[in-house]
C-alpha cells in the first residue's frame, strides 16, 4: 500500500491511493470554536432542511451536535473505534483482511436517537464545593460537558473513498470536497462502515448510500456551507485551509490582503489554536476545533490529538497533553490577532479568502479579491443628544 | 426488544450485530461490473451526476418574513420557494450583498448596526415551514357540540366533539354573545405577549376590547414573568439592555438564567465576553447548560438565591469595596428614614419653612401616601457638617447635595419640637446585612461555600464593569422575585454598575417590551378608548365556580388579611383607590396567540374550578390558534389562524434585547380556511354594528375602527404607519422602509443602556425619591416586614421553616418535607427546541426535545399511545394524527433514581399537593441530588403538550401535563396601589418636551396596577413533590454511565490503557 506523510501525526502512514504531488491551491476547511457553541443545533436543522429531508433520509443528520461525553450519533461511534484501535494505529493500518479500512456498521437503532445525551453532563455533584476552571492554572471543571458539532471532515485521506469498492467516491480537484457519486453507488455500505466519523449514511428507500456534500453548490457560488452561515453562535469560519502565508493576492487584486487565509492562521500558524477531531484515525480531517477550555485535558487529548506518548508533529508543547493545555489557554484568552479573526466568524455568508486585522478593524476579501467584510472589532457606542431624548425606553 | 448503547457496543464486539439488521436496512449484495476509476483521490472521470445536488439545492424564488415567537428575539429569515412551497429557510444577513433576500441586491441595509449582529434565527425559525404543514393544524372554524349560547354546558369542555362551521356562523355566534352582554367589561381578550403581532394579529383584539369597553390581560403578568423587584427599586418595568451591550462586561454573574437555552439568536454576545477578558460565574442548583460556559459554578439551594446576593453585599460593605459617591448621587441610601413609622423623613417635618406636598400628607387623598402626581414632599439627608439638608426629587445625580453622609444613626428634632430616631437607608441595610448575612451564615442558607462567595464578591467588586442576569426561573419563586432583585440592584448601586454599557442588571423574561414601540397606544387605545386592565393572577384564583379559601390561594400565610370571599367579584381584595383595573368575570374569554391552559399553573384547579365547573362565570371560551392545542381542545369556539408564512396582512414586532423593528408578511398561500386575528376582529366589529343599536355603543361604529381590513380600498399598513408616526422610537420610519428589512429603533443610545440618562444626565429614577430605593415606605411592605432587604424561606419549597427569615426558619422543619415526604423541588425551566409549547408537535423539534427518547421511530409502545392520545375527538373537526416522535421526561439524579429502583427510561409518578403526573425518567448527573444537603431536584422542561405524557392507569383524572403540581399564589406584597412607577409608555422626565402628537405626551408617574409593570402575578414555582416508581420501561435507549467502556472513554484512557482489545488487531 502506498505511504503518505500525515502532518497531523508527524509520520508516514499507509493509504490505498497515491496523493497528488502537490497540495491543491484551494481546499475546503473549517474551524469551529466549541467555546462559543450553545448546542442550539441550528446548523443541524439548516443542513437537514437543505439536504436530507427526503424519503429514507428521516434518520439522517449529516450535521449534528453532540454533548460530550454522553452524546453520540450514532451511539458510541467514537468509543467503539477507539476501543478497536491500538495505540498509534490508523484505521488503514488496522484494516482487516480483504478490507482497506477498519470500521464497523452502525445499525439502524444506533442511528435513531440523534439527541441522545443532549445537554447531559458528567461528574459528581459538588456538594459543599464549587466547580471552577482556569486553564492558565491547569484547573478544569470536575463536572463537565461540552458541545461537539460533528460533520463530514472532507479528509485528505478519506476513509470512505478508500473503502469504496466501486470507486464511486472521489475528491474534487478544485476544492477537495469528497463526494459520493449517486449514480454509480450500489449501496455496498463500505463507506458507511469505513468512515470513522460515520457521516456516509445508507438510504434504505433508494438502496444507495449518501454522504455530506460540503454544500458544494454554495461553495461554487462563493458562499459558505449552510452549517456555517446558519450558526447563530458565530462558532464557525470556513475557507481555504491550504492558503498559506506565501500565497499572493486573491484574484490578483493588489488592494486585497495577500497571504494566508484566516482558518489557515488558526490551524497552522505559530499561534495554533484549533485541532483536528481524532487525528489518530489517520484520515487527515479538515474540520478543526478550538477545544473547550474548561474540560479536563486528558479527555481532549484522546479526542483532539494523535494520543501517543511520543509527540511527533509540529504542535506546541512537548507532549500532546501539553499541546491541548496550551491551545486551551490560547482559546480562553486569545491574542488580539486571533480575536480579530474571531470577528469574521458569522460576519458574512461569503467565503473569506484573505483578511487583515488592525487595532479596531478587521477586513476580509473573497477569492476574487473583493472586499466582503470591513467591520470594527468594537462597536462604537452611540448617544442621541437633545432634550426630548432620554433613556426611554 | 431491549436495546441500549452498551448492548450495541457488546454486540458489535461479539460480531452479532447482523441480528439487529432490519430487512429494509440490508445492503445490496450483488456486485455488478464497474468502469474503472484510476485514482479517485486525484481525479474523477464523469462528474455530470453532481447536477443531482444542484437540483436539490435549486429554488424558484426567495421571499422573506420574520419569525417572532415568545422567545422575544424576532429574526428575519429568507424562505426558499419551490412550486409555491417553502422548502427551507435561511437567516438574512445584515449588510450583505450577493445573497438573496430583501432590499437590493440582498441583505438588509438600514438596520444601522454592525455585522456582529449576524446571523439571527435559530432552529425553530428553520422549521417554520414544517410547523406550517404539521398535522396538528386547525383547518377550519369549529364549535363544540355541547355548547349553546344559552346553555354553555362547560362540563363538556375538552371532551365534546366539535363540528365545522362557516366563518360567518362563527363570527355571528361571537358577536351575538358580545351584543347580549349586560356589562361590556365581561368581554375579555387575553394574549400571551404584548410586543408582537401588534396590529393585524392579536393586537387587533386589544383594539376591539378598547372600543367595546372590555378587558384585556396578558400572560406576561399572570404567568409571573414580571420581575417586581425592578419596579420596587427603580420604578421602571425591567432594565434590559440590547444584547450587544453584554459583550462589554468585565464580569458577569448568571443567576438561575439558562441563557444558553432561551436566548439563542443573540447568545453569542454573552459568550464573547470571555474572549475579551471577561469572567463569568454561574449560580444554579444544577449544572445548567449555561454552567459549562462559566469559569466558576456556585451550586445553590433552590429558593435561597436572595441570601447569596445578600452575602455578596455583606462582603462589599464589610470590606468597604463600595463607591460612596455613586450611592450618594443615585440612590436612597443617604436619605433618612424614621425609625418610628418606617417612612422616609420629609423636609417639611423638620424644616418649619419647608412647604408640605401640595396634595397634603395624610389620609386617602394624601399624595404622599397614594402615588398620583409627582409630589410626595422632599426628603432629608445629613451633610458633611452633620446638618440636616433637604433633598428634592429633582436633586439627583450631580445635583445631589455634596458629601451627604451615608451611614447615619441619630435623633432629629422635628419642626413641632418632638424628636425622632432616624437612620439613613444605608445604615438600615448595612446593619441588617452585617448582622444576618455573613458568608458563613449564607453558606448555611445556600450551601455555597463561604470562601467561594467571598472570592466572587471581591472579584466582582474589583471589576470595572459588572453585569448580573436573573430570569424567569427565579421570578417564579415567591420571595426571590422581590428580595433577590432588590438586593442585586443594591449591589450594582454600591459598585456603580448602572447606566453604563456592559454593566447592569437584566432579566429578559418575556416579550413584554412594548414600550419600545411607543406609538402603539395610538392603535390599541384609539380616540382615548382603553380596555380595562386586569389583575391577571386574580382571574384564576378567584373566578372559579367552587368556594376555595382565598387565603390559601393568595399566599396569605398568616391569614391576617381581610379577604372577601371569591364569589363576590364586585368587592374583592384590592388595593384601595385603584381604578385602572377591574375584577369583572370573563363571561366571554377570547385567547389569541396563547396556549393558556397548557401553561397555566395549578392546572387541575384551573380546569376543574374555572374551565369545566358548572357554575363558572365563563359562558364562551374562544381560542384562536394555529394548532389544536390543549387550550383549543377546551374551547367552545375554535378559530384557525394562519402561520406567519401564510399571513396576508403584514405586522410589526419589537423585542427586549435587540434594537430592531421588524415587519413580517407571508411567503405562501394559506393551506387551510384560516383568517388573521385582525380580520376576525374586523368581521366581529362589523357584525356588532348590525346587532347593537347606535345609542348603546361605546363608539359611533365598531366597524369604522377596522375599516382598513374591510374596505375594498383599505390598506392595513395605514394602521402601522399611524402607530409609527405616534412614537418617538419610530417617528422617522415609514412602512416602506421596513418592507425591505428591519430598521433600528430610535432610542437614546445604541446599544440601549438602561438608565443612561439617570446616570449621565441627572434625570430622576421613576420612584418617589427620584432614586433607586432600597428601603420601601409603602404600607404594605411595612406591614409584611419586607420594607428592607432580606431573605425569606419559601412558603413551600424548603425543608426549613416556611415563609420566615433564616434566623427563625433554620431551626424549624417544613412538615410537608419532614412529615409528608415531599422531598424534591420541581423545576420547570424553559425549553430549547420549543418556545413554551410552540413547535411542540413539529417533527424535528419534538425529536430533539425528547432527548434520549426522541426518534423518527421512537418507542414502539409510546408511538401507539401518542397516536391514540393525539387523535382528536371524532366528529367533523377531526385532525390528523400527530407524528409519534418522542415524549416528555423528567431529569433526576442517578442516586435519587437508584433510591427508588429507577433506571433511565423507567416511568415514575410525581405527586404534589395539587396533582400528580406520570412521566419517563432521564437519569441526569447534573441534577441536584438529595445528598447535596436538602432536597433533590426534578427537572421537567416546560411546554410539553399533555399528549406527551402517558396515562396514569391507577389514577386517571384525565388532567395531564407538567403543570398539574404547580401552584397559584398571589403575593400580598404586590397588592399595593401606592407603589410609584413609570407607566409602560413614555418618560415623565421629559413628557412635556416631546411633541403633542406623540402618544405619550404629558405622561406622568403612576402608582398601582399597570399591565406588564406592576400586578399581583400569582404563579410560583416553590412546589415540593414526591416521586415513586410507576413502571419499568420495556424499551429504553440505555444508560451509558454504567458501561466500563464509557468510563474509560471519559477518563481519556480508552485508547492507551483502558481498551478492552486494543492492539490485538
Amino acid at each position: 500500500m502506498p505511504q503518505t506523510y500525515n502532518p497531523q501525526l508527524g509520520r508516514e502512514q499507509s493509504y490505498p491511493y497515491e496523493h497528488r504531488e502537490e497540495e491543491r491551491d484551494w481546499h475546503w476547511g473549517m474551524v469551529i470554536n466549541t467555546n462559543r457553541c450553545i448546542n442550539c443545533n441550528t446548523c443541524s436543522f439548516a443542513c437537514k432542511s437543505t439536504w436530507t429531508s427526503g424519503e429514507g433520509e428521516e434518520y439522517m443528520w449529516w450535521m449534528n451536535v453532540e454533548t460530550e461525553p454522553y452524546g453520540g450519533y450514532p451511539m458510541g461511534w467514537d468509543m467503539r473505534l477507539l476501543d478497536d484501535l491500538g495505540p498509534d494505529e490508523t484505521i488503514f493500518e488496522a484494516a482487516e483482511d480483504g478490507e482497506q479500512v477498519r470500521g464497523y456498521v452502525a445499525e439502524k437503532e444506533e442511528w435513531e436517537y440523534p439527541a441522545l445525551g443532549d445537554d447531559q453532563s458528567h461528574g459528581e455533584y459538588p456538594t459543599g464545593e464549587v466547580v471552577e476552571s482556569d486553564p492558565h492554572e491547569e484547573q478544569y471543571h470536575d463536572m463537565w460537558q461540552f458541545y461537539l458539532p460533528r460533520l463530514c471532515n472532507h479528509c485528505k485521506n478519506p476513509a470512505c473513498l478508500a473503502a469504496c469498492p466501486r470507486q464511486a467516491i472521489y475528491k474534487r480537484e478544485e476544492d477537495g470536497i469528497v463526494l459520493l457519486d449517486q449514480e454509480r453507488c450500489r449501496g455496498y455500505r463500505r463507506c458507511v462502515k469505513g468512515c470513522p466519523y460515520h457521516k456516509p449514511m445508507y438510504n434504505p428507500e433508494t438502496g444507495i448510500s449518501e454522504k455530506p456534500v460540503g454544500c458544494f453548490p454554495r461553495i461554487e457560488d462563493g458562499n459558505v456551507p449552510r452549517c456555517v452561515s446558519s450558526c447563530i453562535g458565530k462558532t464557525r469560519l470556513h475557507g481555504n485551509i491550504n492558503r498559506g502565508p506565501d500565497a499572493g493576492h486573491p484574484g490578483g487584486v493588489s488592494s486585497a490582503a495577500d497571504g494566508r487565509s484566516p482558518i489557515n492562521y488558526l490551524v497552522k500558524s505559530d499561534e495554533k489554536i484549533a485541532l483536528p477531531l481524532y487525528p489518530q484515525f489517520g484520515t487527515r480531517p479538515q474540520v478543526f476545533y478550538m477545544p473547550p477550555y474548561h474540560v479536563p485535558p486528558e479527555f481532549l487529548t484522546q479526542m483532539f490529538t494523535p494520543n501517543v506518548e511520543e509527540k511527533r508533529n509540529d504542535w506546541p508543547g512537548s507532549t500532546y497533553e501539553e499541546s491541548v493545555k496550551i491551545v486551551q489557554q490560547r482559546a480562553r484568552d486569545p491574542s488580539h490577532h486571533v480575536l480579530g479573526i474571531l470577528q469574521l466568524f458569522g460576519a458574512t455568508t461569503r467565503l473569506i479568502e484573505t483578511y487583515n486585522v488592525k487595532e479596531n478593524r478587521v477586513k476580509g476579501w473573497d477569492r476574487k479579491g473583493k472586499k466582503v467584510v470591513d467591520m470594527p472589532i468594537e462597536e462604537p457606542m452611540e448617544v442621541r443628544e437633545g432634550e426630548q431624548w432620554t433613556n426611554q425606553p | 426488544m431491549k436495546l441500549n448503547r452498551r448492548d450495541f457496543v457488546k454486540a458489535a464486539a461479539a460480531g452479532t450485530v447482523s441480528t439487529l439488521v432490519s430487512s429494509g436496512w440490508a445492503a445490496t449484495q450483488s456486485v455488478d461490473p464497474v468502469t474503472s476509476v484510476d485514482n479517485p483521490l486525484k481525479s474523477y472521470p464523469n462528474r455530470d451526476w453532481e447536477e443531482v445536488y444542484h437540483d436539490i439545492y435549486a429554488y424558484d424564488s426567495v421571499d422573506w418574513t420574520v419569525c417572532h415567537p415568545n422567545c422575544t428575539q424576532s429574526c428575519a429569515l429568507n424562505f426558499y420557494m419551490k412550486n409555491g412551497v417553502p422548502i427551507r429557510a435561511e437567516q438574512i444577513y445584515h449588510e450583505e450583498e450577493g445573497s438573496p433576500g430583501p432590499g437590493s441586491p440582498g441583505g438588509y441595509e438600514e438596520a444601522g448596526v454592525s455585522r456582529h449582529w449576524n446571523p439571527r434565527g435559530c432552529m425553530k425559525g428553520l422549521t417554520l415551514h414544517r410547523r406550517t404543514f404539521e398535522p396538528s393544524r386547525i383547518k377550519y372554524p369549529l364549535v363544540r357540540k355541547g355548547w349553546d349560547p344559552e346553555d354553555p354546558s362547560p362540563e363538556g369542555r375538552g371532551e365534546d366533539e366539535f363540528e365545522r362551521v362557516s366563518w360567518d356562523e362563527a363570527i355571528d355566534l361571537i358577536a351575538e354573545k358580545m351584543a347580549n352582554l349586560e356589562d361590556q367589561k365581561r368581554f375579555h381578550v387575553f394574549n400571551a405577549i404584548k410586543s408582537d403581532g401588534l396590529i393585524t394579529r392579536h393586537g387587533a383584539g386589544r383594539r376591539l376590547a378598547s372600543i367595546f369597553g372590555g378587558c384585556e390581560w396578558t400572560e406576561y403578568d399572570w404567568y409571573a414573568d414580571l420581575p417586581p423587584g425592578h419596579v420596587i427599586t427603580t420604578g421602571y418595568q425591567t432594565s434590559d439592555a440590547d444584547a450587544s451591550a453584554w459583550r462589554q462586561a468585565d464580569y458577569t454573574i448568571m443567576q438561575g438564567k439558562n441563557l444558553i437555552h432561551n436566548k439563542l439568536a443573540d447568545n453569542h454576545w454573552l459568550q464573547e465576553t470571555r474572549e475579551r477578558g471577561g469572567k463569568m460565574v454561574g449560580v444554579y442548583p444544577d449544572y445548567s447548560p449555561t454552567v459549562q460556559k462559566c469559569d466558576r459554578w456556585l451550586p445553590v439551594r433552590p429558593g435561597s438565591d436572595a441570601a447569596f446576593a445578600l452575602g455578596v453585599a455583606h462582603v462589599i460593605i464589610d470590606e468597604e469595596l463600595y463607591d460612596p459617591d455613586f450611592m450618594r448621587k443615585f440612590t436612597s441610601l443617604p436619605l433618612l428614614v424614621r425609625e418610628d413609622t418606617g417612612k422616609y423623613l420629609r423636609a417639611h417635618e423638620v424644616f418649619e419653612d419647608h412647604d408640605p406636598p401640595e396634595g397634603g400628607t395624610e389620609g386617602q387623598e394624601g399624595l404622599a401616601h397614594h402615588g398620583g402626581g409627582d409630589d410626595w414632599g422632599d426628603f432629608v439627608a445629613v451633610d458633611a457638617d452633620g446638618d440636616l439638608t433637604a433633598v428634592t426629587r429633582e436633586e439627583v445625580g450631580g445635583e445631589t447635595p455634596a458629601d451627604t453622609r451615608l451611614d447615619v444613626d441619630t435623633e432629629v428634632t422635628l419642626a413641632d419640637g418632638s424628636s425622632v430616631a432616624v437612620r439613613t437607608d444605608f445604615a438600615r441595610q448595612k446593619a441588617n446585612i452585617l448582622d444576618s448575612y455573613d458568608p458563613e451564615t449564607v453558606e448555611d442558607i445556600t450551601t455555597i461555600p463561604a470562601d467561594a462567595l467571598r472570592k466572587t464578591a471581591r472579584e466582582f467588586a474589583a471589576a470595572e464593569k459588572g453585569q448580573w442576569f436573573t430570569g424567569e426561573g427565579i421570578n417564579h419563586w415567591f420571595h426571590s422575585n422581590d428580595s433577590l432583585q432588590r438586593t442585586i440592584f443594591f449591589i450594582q448601586s454600591m459598585l456603580g454598575n448602572i447606566g453604563e454599557r456592559g454593566a447592569g442588571y437584566y432579566n429578559y423574561s418575556g416579550q413584554y417590551k412594548i414600550e419600545l414601540l411607543d406609538g402603539y397606544p395610538a392603535y390599541v387605545n384609539p380616540d382615548g378608548h382603553s380596555a380595562h386592565g386586569m389583575y391577571p393572577g386574580y382571574a384564576f384564583a378567584f373566578f372559579g365556580g367552587e368556594q376555595l379559601d382565598p387565603h390559601d390561594i393568595r399566599g396569605d400565610f398568616d391569614r391576617d388579611l381581610d379577604l372577601v370571599p371569591q364569589g363576590d367579584a364586585d368587592e374583592p381584595v384590592m388595593p384601595e383607590g385603584a381604578d385602572s383595573y377591574t375584577m369583572s368575570r370573563p363571561a366571554v374569554l377570547w385567547t389569541m396567540n396563547c396556549n393558556l391552559l397548557n401553561q397555566t399553573k395549578h392546572q387541575e384547579h384551573v380546569i376543574e374550578n374555572f374551565v369545566k365547573h358548572p357554575d363558572t362565570g365563563n359562558e364562551l371560551f374562544i381560542v384562536s390558534d394555529m394548532h389544536m392545542t390543549y387550550s383549543a381542545r377546551h374551547a367552545d369556539i375554535v378559530l384557525p389562524v394562519p402561520s406567519w408564512l401564510e399571513c396576508d396582512y403584514p405586522d410589526i414586532t419589537v423585542g427586549p434585547e435587540n434594537p430592531f423593528l421588524h415587519m413580517d408578511s407571508g411567503v405562501m398561500d394559506p393551506i387551510y380556511d384560516t383568517k388573521q386575528d385582525g380580520e376576525i376582529c374586523a368581521l366581529v366589529a362589523e357584525k356588532l354594528d348590525e346587532k347593537i343599536p347606535p345609542e348603546e355603543r361605546k363608539v359611533d361604529s365598531y366597524r369604522e375602527y377596522f375599516a382598513e381590513f374591510l374596505d375594498d380600498d383599505g390598506d392595513v399598513r395605514n394602521y402601522i404607519q399611524e402607530a409609527l408616526d405616534a412614537g418617538m422610537t419610530t417617528r422617522d420610519i415609514d412602512v416602506e422602509d421596513i418592507e425591505d428589512g428591519p430598521e433600528r429603533l430610535q432610542l437614546k443610545t445604541y446599544p440601549r443602556v438602561p438608565f443612561y440618562s439617570q446616570i449621565n444626565e441627572d434625570r430622576p429614577f421613576y420612584t418617589k425619591t427620584g432614586r433607586m430605593e432600597f428601603h420601601k415606605e409603602e404600607d404594605r411592605f411595612l406591614e409584611l416586614g419586607r420594607s428592607d432587604l432580606d431573605h425569606f424561606e419559601s412558603p413551600e419549597g424548603t425543608p426549613y421553616g416556611t415563609n420566615a427569615k433564616w434566623e427563625e426558619a433554620k431551626d424549624e422543619e417544613n412538615p410537608l418535607y419532614h412529615d409528608e415526604g415531599y422531598q424534591f423541588y420541581y423545576n420547570t425551566p424553559h425549553p430549547k427546541y420549543r418556545t413554551h409549547s410552540s413547535w411542540g408537535m413539529t417533527d424535528w423539534n419534538l425529536i430533539w426535545s425528547s432527548r434520549d427518547f426522541g426518534s423518527t421511530n421512537a418507542d414502539p409502545e409510546g408511538t401507539e399511545r401518542l397516536v391514540d392520545d393525539f387523535s382528536f375527538p371524532t366528529g367533523d373537526g377531526e385532525t390528523n394524527d400527530s407524528p409519534p416522535l418522542g415524549e416528555a421526561f423528567v431529569e433526576m439524579h442517578p442516586e435519587d433514581a437508584a433510591n427508588i429502583d429507577v433506571e433511565n427510561g423507567d416511568y415514575v409518578r410525581i405527586s404534589g399537593k395539587r396533582g400528580d403526573l406520570v412521566v419517563r425518567v432521564m437519569v441526569s448527573e447534573r441534577q441536584r441530588p438529595r445528598s447535596a444537603g436538602d432536597m433533590g431536584q426534578l427537572t421537567i422542561w416546560h411546554g410539553w403538550w399533555p399528549q406527551h405524557f402517558p396515562d396514569d392507569e391507577e389514577n386517571d383524572d384525565s388532567i395531564k401535563g407538567y403543570n398539574v403540581t404547580t401552584n397559584i399564589w398571589l403575593d400580598p406584597g404586590q397588592e399595593t396601589d401606592d407603589l410609584v412607577h413609570k407607566g409602560v409608555f413614555g418618560d415623565p422626565n421629559i413628557s412635556d418636551e416631546v411633541e403633542e402628537d406623540l402618544a405619550w405626551h404629558g405622561a406622568t408617574l403612576e402608582a398601582g396596577y399597570e399591565e406588564t409593570v406592576w400586578a399581583p402575578t400569582g404563579t410560583n414555582r416553590d412546589d415540593l413533590v414526591d416521586v415513586e416508581k410507576y413502571e419499568e420501561a420495556d424499551w429504553w435507549p440505555g444508560d451509558a454511565r454504567k458501561d466500563d467502556l464509557v468510563s474509560d472513554y471519559i477518563d481519556g484512557s480508552l485508547q492507551t490503557d483502558g481498551g478492552t482489545d486494543g492492539g490485538d488487531s
